[in-house]
């Protein structure tokens, strides 16, 4: 997976990333160590140059509001100006489409397209249009995606090597790979169905759901989510993950691993297998305190 | 590109708590940035690396933003403290989630507001690192640098003070940020603090 150098000293700058493609970079920072080292120092000097580690180094303030604010602020209504020009020409299409077949309906957009993410088979590029039904695939980097409907909007972020379908923006089918699925605190429920035919359901905060050998495991980072197959239904709350097997049958919650809600930089780098290698002996120290 | 901001100033006026408790989004942005630098300062007290205490501050307001219906509407003076201190308890739930097993405390000061404005420096010594660096940078780029850094003015508002170009002021900013980066002085100050 690339380095994010240059968003970091875009970020320095001033730039205030939009909501999506903001989640995505902290998402990358927070999964590897050399850039969230470079931008603890890039922020730490431009702090002291402030006049000390506790000031605001520029354009911070604006950046935390903005990231707060965008909370609170709903999915932006495009309404262009000659919009009333496109009206018969869409009123004409429409009904050669309803003629030809009903139209998939646009549920989000791309935020993200790392190297070999695809849509529905052609190369994904930023501010790519989802339509209903997408199928979306990473290769070796990550991407993101964006759904709006009328229930607010979501941000995907799809790891390498995933494969995930959108049948509307609120909900997704998780075919392989690993998901990782932000909502606002509140929002409508937003559903990930699992290979194995389980649901995934939250109304607000942060949860990864990932295919694996031989199950599927549900994690929350913030806020809560229930997962509910054929014959049982669990509630996780935030740090807690659950399994789904191949039958269905769900696994005890417990403590979430910290391999789980962490993302790693992807790519199965030697770098990524010693830092999972790590991650592997917390919880095994958290295990033996546990008493397990 | 950012949503273009309200101008919208927190209050404990009736009509303002209304809208604070609808989770109204020019009210929840007026009280973001009147508890901004209080927030960021509690999460300061807990977290060393910027970008932990900029995820702890963003925690903390989605933890205020869902809270908003249970404000009191009667007891309005109140609302200051509670946003405080619903702060400070997520700040603390957070290090404590990171760093199990660490006492972890912080000190809620409701008195002090962060100075705006002018740089004001933090040590003799750091003062004569800054004004060294000043000194050796080229003097095209220390307008913009004194109005940034000095003034305390943003990145925009420095360049639409100097009348300098778009391109001009995002050629000065990467310049700029490159040589803070690579300051060795200054890397070795914050080296020195983050061992602290």
């Amino acid at each position: 997976m690339r380095h994010v150098r240059g968003t970091i000293a875009a970020v320095a700058a001033g730039k205030v990333l939009p909501p999506g493609d903001d989640a995505v970079f902290r998402a990358h920072l927070r999964g590897c160590d050399e850039c969230r080292a470079h931008y603890d120092a890039t922020m730490g000097v431009l702090r002291l140059a402030r006049g000390g580690p506790t000031a605001f180094a520029p354009a911070e303030a604006e950046r935390l509001t903005a990231r707060a604010v965008a909370l609170a602020r709903p999915a932006p209504a495009p309404r262009p100006w000659w919009r009333w020009a496109v009206l018969p020409a869409a009123f004409v299409t429409a009904v050669a489409l309803a003629i030809l077949g009903w139209p998939r309906q646009p549920v989000g957009k791309v935020l993200v397209a790392g190297g070999g993410f695809t849509v529905d088979g052609a190369p994904g590029a930023k501010d790519a249009v989802l339509l209903a039904g997408a199928e979306l695939v990473t290769d070796e980097a990550d991407a993101a995606v964006l759904l709006e409907g009328p229930h607010g909007r979501r941000a995907l972020l799809l790891r390498p090597h995933t494969r995930l379908k959108v049948p509307s923006a609120d909900d997704a089918k998780l075919e392989a790979g690993r998901v990782r699925v932000q909502l606002k605190p509140g929002a409508e429920a937003f559903r990930v169905e699992t290979p194995e035919g389980a649901t995934v359901t939250s109304a607000g905060g942060v949860f990864v759901a990932e295919r694996r050998d031989d199950n599927t495991l549900v994690a929350v980072h913030t806020g809560e989510a229930r997962v509910d197959s054929a014959d049982a239904s669990v509630t996780l709350k935030a740090g807690q993950e659950t399994q789904v097997d191949l039958s269905g049958a769900l696994a005890p919650v417990r403590p979430a691993s910290a391999n789980a809600l962490v993302e790693d930089r992807g790519g199965g780098s030697v770098w990524d297998a010693i830092v999972r290698f790590l991650r592997g002996i917390i919880d095994a120290i958290g295990k033996a305190l546990g008493g397990d | 590109m950012a949503p273009p901001y309200s101008q919208q100033v927190f209050s404990l006026d009736p009509d303002f708590v209304r809208a604070l408790r609808q989770s109204d989004a020019a009210a929840f942005e007026a009280l973001v940035r009147a508890f901004l630098p209080r927030i960021r300062r509690l999460a300061m007290q807990c977290f060393s690396s910027p970008f932990e205490q900029e995820d702890a501050v963003q925690e903390a307001f989605a933890h205020i933003y869902t809270r908003l219906g249970s404000i009191d509407p009667v007891r309005t003076d109140s609302i200051p403290g509670w946003v405080v201190t619903t702060a400070r308890n997520r700040i603390l739930d957070l290090a404590r989630q990171k760093r199990p097993g660490v006492d972890v405390e912080v000190t809620e000061d409701l008195a002090v507001d962060e100075p705006a404005g002018p740089r004001v420096v933090e040590s003799r010594e750091l003062a004569e690192v800054l004004a060294r660096f000043e000194t050796k940078l080229n003097p095209k780029y220390r307008a913009y640098y004194r109005a940034v850094f000095v003034e305390g003015r943003d990145w925009d508002d420095a360049r639409a003070a100097l009348g300098l170009s778009k391109l001009r002021a995002k050629y000065l900013k990467a310049v700029l940020v490159r040589r803070l980066q690579r300051h060795g002085p200054l890397l070795e100050r914050l080296g020195r603090r983050e061992k602290v």
